[in-house]
């Protein structure tokens, strides 16, 4: 090495003497607009061949004569010519308005947009912030074509998006990408505080996410931190507040309705016209007499269950510090969002600082501080969407409170009231403290050689304390008109508590040599990666506290149990890739992985696998016979790409062998204890299938795409691809012949998805107005192709088959309801029990008819066929950006086009008593009658007497495809002249709202986004904000 | 270069030896299937595990086979349950997913691959235990695989056949092996495991609820029976009579008393499922599950029926169709001891430990009462003052049905018994509600009633078959038995089993293998008589000892106004759970469901 140093230096000392009046040039381009250094310009010597590209920095090198000029070029920049006076040249480049030029994160490294050829999509800072939401996930939603960012909850510390590229990859495996943050699989998108984040690129087809191999097979998402830029010092800060509301909750009926339709239903399942449960006495008692909350008591329960704010606030303020040897960039962060019900509310701290050294040019030391605490609170006795769905279902007739401490029985044998576990019954804490840290180094030896190393770690420690307090019940007493006390809820107190420490620790290193000879641009990465995941927690608890304001271990009396447990996860992987571009207009790019991972077993070798992809690209606009042909096109490139992937993640640390476990015996049939001579003996079994053979899914993904650049103004990007997946990671319900063990995973078989993306974009300015409007399509389509052994895979009401979409509904076909005996009599008998006359037991008038699919003239379980299924198809969006003067409008729709949902307990089914006696619904009025035949509902009948009428079946199946105006946000920025004097140099004001309008055809009250099952559901929000932004 | 090159191929070497080592991760927080069992210590705790899971339960802490009994013609559940839709066959609904055949099924899979788990698994240790211990752990689990198949096989038929843990696909495409096949195969362990015992010295009954050699030889006899191997059956009962090990216990209700059972006179219990004495779970539900409502916190739900009650004979041997004692005026007089001992008729003093807590004025956690269906005032003996006192408030009362309460009485429906509840197994020192009296699954008395029923079949009937019945009958009080005729011996060996066994379990298991199911178990349930000043008629029974009671079914309780319909020949076996067939349809399930 030392004597290929000193032999260049040699060379270059023969050169400098030959050629005595060149000098040597060097300098630094970075993009205008961000001040980012910008990579792969061309730097030619204008008239002639020679020239150089500019590194990942953006520093070049070239030997040119004084008074000579430089060409700068790119794709995606504006060209720009300087005439040379000095050795050291820093230019700044204006990118064009398609955006090619920019430089995106890609999987180990970075690229210029213009040369990329796989698919994916990269959102910056600006695209992020236009949604003010309180997880980063939520702010994905619809704003890259392929990816499906579905929120389920809007729970304060758990309303994060689910996010899943491309369709599903896995039956049972996790269907999540791998999240990537500064080079850190941190796991969970949402503990990067929004506010810092630079940019997110969404990694889609094969050939960018197979260089992540085994884990990449449901893409990637790869978020960068902000760093400093420039060499100057700024202080922003960011601040809004929002007032949250539900975007829908269904209307309940009141007292009166409820006694009356109770009545119904008692008659219907009588037979006996005469038969009720509340005399008509106490109904017209209701009818005259205003609630009282003795006799007469009429509980709205959602009112008195959503008595919390709602509030949110989020401060940020951050630091640029650029300077020449060292920069910083610091940012923290303060959220507090209060949820709807008491006990029900989430902060979070976040505080970054990622600093910067520059040892000497070729040397640069890079780090990242991140510590993140969060304070997630919530309902100790039960879950918020619990309390919420027992607000919508209790019975208005339910004593609620009384007063302070004073609550009422709810109408439940159990005294069970939502109001008390919401506000009176304990709580639990959840305080997560996260550290995260990343020491690294950046190496340039030589010209092109780039070597980079780092080492990460992040150490999570989430306590929980989770504290249960009796509430008091209460009964009004008519002959005093008082209160009498009946009793506490739940009966018990306990305090449990644990402590979980998850570490993560990465070393990487590699290596990048670019080098451009002529036309030929090649560029070669080869590193290698290690991570090791360790989780350890212990917990205890104990029951029987007498202070209820003293939540500490030691004071419990009753019942004490404790517990721990521990885990490990290595991995380690090899990665290359090579990239060779010729004349900026044939590209190709070859990735790989070998990948290792500790889930698989190492004795039977499952634990190595070979990932790779290739991919090419071809500029046609630059060809010659194009750039004659036409001029409405100023871009065109065609993607293709082919490449495998794997899936291993199961969530379970060991999946390929199972374990000998103790279990007391009120775990059902499932005990290992035996009583030889009436004591016990303690015993131990096997409780899950052991499938030592188990290994990663794997994908292969074919994709084409298209990018065009149409007159000027016009972006279009395109894509086709087919991913398939192969050895699917399956929980397999096996047959109870197994022998009842908890399911194993297997390798399933194979499953396909099929889809399109299609994204525009149009930008242009009108003298002070400015207009940018994206829009987006997409559709994947998915099919089972087979899987192991043919036999269908039963889930939770869903039936997975070959030729089936994943999880598809599986359930009886709905004709209708009887109209009448002669209907009934006359139809195919329903589950064994024929028409009768006289026996409560059957079907009747009002009941659903099931249709008879295979023609055997009874319904039973032969019945059932596939009813399609749950996964959104032909998601849209449509993003519009206006600018007028100081003001910016940004107004944001997202929809799904057809999704299917099936609805059941307390939202589907009147007076629903699964897990309380519930009432009933606005939407349930409309039942069956003989003069309302055709009712959204069956005739009404009480609590378990409702037959076979709310099976799954195609009549619960609705559509859930909706159109949303998810945001809209309003700004004003301050005129600079103002500001000046106050030493300010930004102000911007805005006003936004979220969810505002949503047209849908679920039912009233229902959020048609949210794949509730049995209205148990915490409301998404609709949110208004006002917000300022400074910067000094 | 050459050089070159082999450096950089030890440095790959190395680094993936390293990466191997970095990537070797074992559980650390628990046994490992593929380790565990490797040692004697180890290999007695997974067998414990193999126990537990021999311990059937449905619903609860009610043991499954006396569920099962009340699905049969000698028992009954409130209405509308699994077991009552089992029960009624066609009239059912009977489908294939009724809890109770698939509870049924589940639970003695479980047993199976537990079992089978434990046997594979303990070749992780063979070498670390000697040979005479690791074969009697082994044949304790065989003996258990046995009765799971046993059971299997009875109320199913052919079945999956597993002798080792099953792979994924193995499940997922597992047929049914017939029935034949599978008990060839099972003899085999079976006499395997009669050998280790041997070998081992096994006591005559280990610790209550453990198996030995003379239950694996009952099993053996069993799996015969199903098949109508009477030879082997003969032979398997044979061994265990001549062993000498084992008598009857003299006293016939000490078998269903903790304090009896725990004694065990006579050896009398083979095998059974025991309760813990030591933690308050689990319990036994069959004694509270058959309290009647007139007693304080009574849960009654399974009842004993007249088709059972009327298998009594009187006390000089003969049936009632043919007794001159009998009084259908007063059917509780001049029985069988062992209908008293069974089943309270109303007219009985039943004692039941029924509240924790004593109820004033009775002063005592036991209560006395007298049986009465007949009337809404009932007696009941106060205990400080020694005496009966009359008691208004009768929830069994025939007549309460006008009150709303839901008794069952004649045609219009309901939820109660017939006129008859369990006493067997109600042992007044237990609290009801957490009974710790353990449900016997195999007894000697059962050892002789097979041994004599296999001679019969294979009409050998000599002294030995007689000494067999009659020791039974003697026990009971009842005279021996002179005949020896193989029709009429026949009747009397299946008589004797009913009343014998009446509520422990057996019944399903002797229907289906006397190809009487559907005969016995088909018709109007009757029960008592609806007004004790209107006696009800006698039956008529048939060869089979079932019962017609035509002629007597106006003056009778009716139970929910029930027909039972099992004539037709799918009810000779249940249904493969309709899960089993959603998850294999290569599975067939049987014919005409």
């Amino acid at each position: 090495m030392k004597k290929v140093s000193l032999l260049c230096c040699a060379l270059l000392l023969l050169l400098q003497c030959v050629v005595a009046q060149q000098i040597r040039v060097s300098g630094r381009v970075t993009n205008s607009v961000t001040g980012n250094p910008v990579e792969g310009i061309s730097v030619l010597l204008k008239g002639k061949k020679t020239g150089t590209t500019t590194n990942t920095n953006g520093e070049f090198n070239v030997s040119a004569e004084k008074g000579a000029t430089l060409v700068f070029k790119s794709i995606g920049f504006a060209t720009k010519e300087i005439t040379i006076n000095n050795n050291v040249v820093d230019i700044e480049l204006v990118p064009a308005a398609d955006g090619l030029g920019e430089v995106v994160v890609v999987g180990y490294g970075t690229q210029k947009k213009a040369s990329l050829t796989g698919a994916l999509v990269t959102l910056n800072n600006s695209a992020l912030n236009k949604r003010q939401v309180s997880s980063t996930s939520q702010a994905l939603q619809g704003l890259a074509p392929g990816v499906t960012v579905q929120q389920q909850s809007g729970r304060p510390g758990a309303d994060g998006a689910s996010i899943v590229i491309r369709g599903q990859g896995s039956i049972s495996g996790s269907n999540a990408p791998l999240i990537i943050v500064d080079g850190l699989a941190v796991g969970s998108l949402d503990l990067i505080d929004p506010n810092a984040i630079e940019s997110i690129t969404l990694l889609k087809d094969a050939a960018s996410t197979s260089i992540y191999g085994n884990r990449a097979s449901n893409g990637v998402v790869l978020v960068k931190t902000k760093r400093a830029t420039g060499e100057q010092m700024k202080l922003s800060y960011n601040g809004f507040i929002t007032k949250q509301e539900a975007t829908g909750i269904p209307k309940r009926v009141s007292a009166i309705d409820h006694m009356e339709l109770s009545n119904v239903a008692e008659r219907n399942r009588t037979g006996n016209p005469a038969a009720f449960v509340f005399p008509q006495t106490l109904i017209d008692k209701y009818k005259t007499t205003a609630p009282n909350n003795l006799d007469v008591i009429d509980t709205d329960w959602l009112n008195e269950v959503l008595t919390n704010t709602g509030i949110m606030q989020n401060h940020n303020l951050q630091l640029n510090a650029g300077g020449e040897k060292m920069s910083m960039f610091g940012s923290f962060t303060y959220l507090t969002q209060q949820g709807l019900i008491p006990n029900s509310s989430f902060d979070k701290y976040d505080l970054r600082v990622n600093p910067e050294f520059k040892i000497s040019k070729k040397l640069t030391l890079t780090g990242v501080l991140a510590y993140t605490n969060s304070i997630t609170t919530n309902p100790s006795t039960g879950s918020a969407e619990f309390i919420i769905r027992q607000a919508i279902g209790l019975p208005a007739i339910g004593g609620g409170k009384y007063g302070p401490g004073m609550y009422g029985t709810a109408a439940q044998s159990n005294n069970r009231n939502p109001i008390a576990m919401a506000e009176a019954t304990g709580n639990s804490v959840v305080r997560g403290s996260t550290l995260l840290t990343r020491f690294g180094f950046n190496f340039h030896p030589i010209s092109g050689l780039e070597v980079e190393g780092y080492w990460g770690r992040q150490s999570s420690n989430p306590y929980s304390k989770t504290w249960v307090k009796n509430a008091e019940i209460y009964q009004p007493n008519l002959a005093t008109s008082s209160y009498s006390l009946i009793g506490t809820w739940p009966g018990t107190s306990s305090l449990s508590e644990a402590w979980t420490n998850n570490l993560y620790t990465t070393y990487l290193g590699q290596a990048t040599y670019s080098k451009r000879i002529g036309a030929h641009s090649v560029k070669v990465l080869a590193g290698g990666q290690s991570e090791l995941f360790t989780n350890y927690f212990f917990g205890a608890s104990r029951q029987g506290f007498v202070n209820p304001n003293q939540p500490y271990l030691n004071l419990g009396s009753g019942v004490r149990d404790n517990n721990a447990g521990a885990s490990e996860l290595a991995l380690a992987g090899f990665f290359a890739r090579v990239n060779y571009s010729y004349d900026d207009k044939y590209y190709l790019e070859l990735n790989g992985r070998r990948d290792g991972t500790s889930r698989f077993s190492q004795a039977r070798n499952k634990q190595w696998g070979n990932f790779g992809a290739v991919s090419a690209g071809w500029i046609f606009s630059k060809e010659n016979f194009f750039e004659n042909a036409g001029k409405l096109i100023d871009y065109g490139k065609l993607r293709a790409s082919i490449g495998g992937n794997g899936n291993q993640n199961i969530g379970n640390n060991y999946a390929y062998d199972a374990f000998y476990a103790q279990s007391a015996y009120n775990n059902p049939n499932n005990g290992t204890n035996a009583y030889f001579g009436n004591s016990t003996n303690l015993g131990l079994a096997l409780l899950q299938f052991a499938n030592p053979d188990l290994s990663w899914e794997t994908s292969r993904q074919w994709n084409i795409g298209l990018d065009l650049t149409v007159a000027k103004r016009f972006t279009i990007t395109a894509d086709y691809y087919v991913k398939t997946l192969k050895n699917m990671l399956l929980q397999r319900t096996l047959p109870q012949s197994a022998g009842g063990l908890s399911n194993p995973f297997v390798n399933a078989g194979n499953m396909e998805n099929k889809g399109w993306e299609v994204s525009v974009n149009y930008r242009n300015q009108f003298g002070k107005l400015g207009v940018d409007v994206t829009a987006m399509l997409s559709d994947v389509k998915n099919k089972v192709l087979n899987l192991v052994e043919g036999t269908p895979f039963i889930g939770d009401g869903i039936r997975t088959m070959p030729g089936q979409a994943l999880g598809s509904y599986f359930g009886y076909v709905s004709a209708g309801y009887f109209s009448d005996s002669t209907d009934v009599k006359n139809s195919p008998i329903q589950f064994g029990v024929p028409w009768s006359p006289t026996t409560a037991n059957g079907p009747k008038p009002g009941d659903v008819k099931y249709a008879d699919i295979n023609g055997d003239k009874k319904i039973d379980v032969n019945d059932r066929t596939f009813l399609g299924n749950a996964f959104p198809r032909y998601e849209y969006s449509i993003n519009l950006n206006l600018t007028y003067g100081n003001w910016d409008l940004n107004i944001f729709g997202q929809g799904v086009g057809k999704r299917n949902n099936f609805l059941s307990g307390t939202g589907a089914v009147p007076f629903n008593s699964a897990d309380f006696a519930a009432s009933l619904l606005d939407i349930h009025k409309d039942y069956w009658r003989p003069d309302n035949q055709n009712a959204l509902f069956p005739r009404l009948l009480p609590s378990g007497s409702g037959g076979n009428n709310f099976l799954l079946a195609s009549q619960w199946i609705r559509s859930a495809a909706y159109f949303r105006i998810k945001n809209v946000n309003l700004g004003y920025t301050l005129p600079k002249n103002w500001l000046n004097k106050a030493g300010i140099s930004n102000l911007r004001v805005y006003f936004s709202c979220s969810n505002l309008l949503t047209i849908s055809k679920a039912w009233k009250g229902f959020d048609p986004e949210i794949n509730s099952a049995n209205a148990e559901f915490y409301p998404l929000m609709r949110t208004f904000t006002g917000g300022v932004n400074v910067t000094f | 270069m050459k050089k070159s090159i082999f450096i950089l191929l030890s440095i790959t070497a190395l680094g993936l030896s390293a990466c191997q080592k970095f990537l070797d991760r074992k559980p650390l927080d628990a046994s490992s299937a593929s380790t565990f069992l490797s040692n004697q210590a180890e290999m007695e705790q997974g067998l414990i595990g193999v126990y537990a899971s021999a311990m059937w339960v449905f619903p609860n802490n009610t043991s499954l086979l006396f569920a099962i009994e009340s699905s049969t013609d000698h028992a009954m559940k409130r209405g509308g349950n699994a077991e009552d839709l089992v029960a009624m066959g066609d009239g059912g609904p009977f489908l294939v997913n009724n809890s109770l055949s698939i509870t049924a099924w589940n639970q003695a899979y479980k047993l199976v691959q537990r079992a089978n788990q434990q046997i594979t698994g303990m070749e992780n240790g063979k070498a670390n235990v000697n040979a005479t211990t690791f074969n009697r752990i082994k044949a304790e689990a065989q003996v258990l695989r046995a009765w799971g198949y046993l059971h299997l096989m009875t109320w199913f038929g052919d079945v999956p056949f597993y002798k080792a843990p099953p792979s994924v696909n193995e499940v997922l495409s597992a047929k049914r092996t017939p029935v034949a096949t599978i008990i060839a195969d099972l003899y085999k362990d079976v006499d395997e495991a009669v050998a280790a015992f041997d070998a081992a010295g096994t006591a005559p009954v280990q610790a209550l609820g453990r198996v030995n050699k003379a239950v694996a030889l009952g099993i053996k006899a069993k799996l015969a029976l199903l098949i109508k191997d009477y030879r082997t059956a003969a032979t398997a009962t044979k061994t265990v009579i001549d062993g000498g090990l084992y008598t009857l216990n003299p006293n016939y209700p000490n078998l269903f008393s903790l304090a009896g059972q725990t004694t065990n006179a006579g050896r009398e219990i083979l095998f059974c499922q025991t309760y813990p004495t030591d933690v308050n779970e689990p319990q036994n539900w069959g004694p509270i599950l058959g309290v009647p409502r007139q007693v304080t916190n009574s849960q009654s739900s399974h009842f004993p029926s007249q088709a059972l009650v009327d298998q009594f004979e009187d006390r000089s041997g003969n049936r009632i169709d043919a007794s001159l004692t009998y009084d259908p005026a007063n059917p509780r007089l001049n029985r069988d001891r062992r209908l008293a001992w069974s089943i309270y008729l109303p007219g009985d003093t039943m004692v039941h430990f029924a509240s924790k807590t004593p109820a004033l004025p009775y002063n005592n956690l036991r209560e006395r009462t007298i049986f009465n269906i007949y009337s809404n005032v009932r007696r009941k003996f106060i205990w400080n003052t020694g005496v009966y006192d009359n008691v208004t408030g009768n929830n069994d009362w025939v007549g309460a049905q006008a009150a709303g309460i839901q008794w069952q009485v004649s045609a219009t429906g309901n939820i109660g018994g017939v006129g008859y509840v369990w006493n067997k197994y109600n042992d007044s020192t237990q609290y009801t509600f957490e009974s710790k009296v353990g449900y016997i699954l195999l007894r000697y008395a059962d050892i002789l009633l097979m041994y004599a029923e296999a001679k019969i079949e294979l009409n050998e009937i000599d002294a030995t078959v007689l000494t067999a019945i009659n020791a039974v009958r003697t026990r009971a009080g009842q005279p021996a038995v002179l005949i020896n005729t193989q029709a009429a011996l026949r009747t009397q060996v299946r008589r004797e089993r009913a009343v014998e066994f009446a509520g422990e379990g057996l019944r399903l298991f002797d229907l289906r293998r006397w190809d009487i199911y559907g005969k016995a178990n088909s018709g109007p349930i009757v029960g008592i008589s609806l007004d004790p000043a209107v006696p009800a008629a006698r039956p008529v029974f048939d060869a089979d000892n079932v019962p017609d009671y035509s002629a007597s079914i106006n003056q009778r309780i009716r139970f929910r106004n029930q027909v039972r319909n099992n004539a037709n020949a799918k009810y000779k076996l249940w249904p493969i759970p309709q899960p089993e067939i959603d998850n294999n349809p290569g599975l067939i399930q049987n014919a005409g469901w």
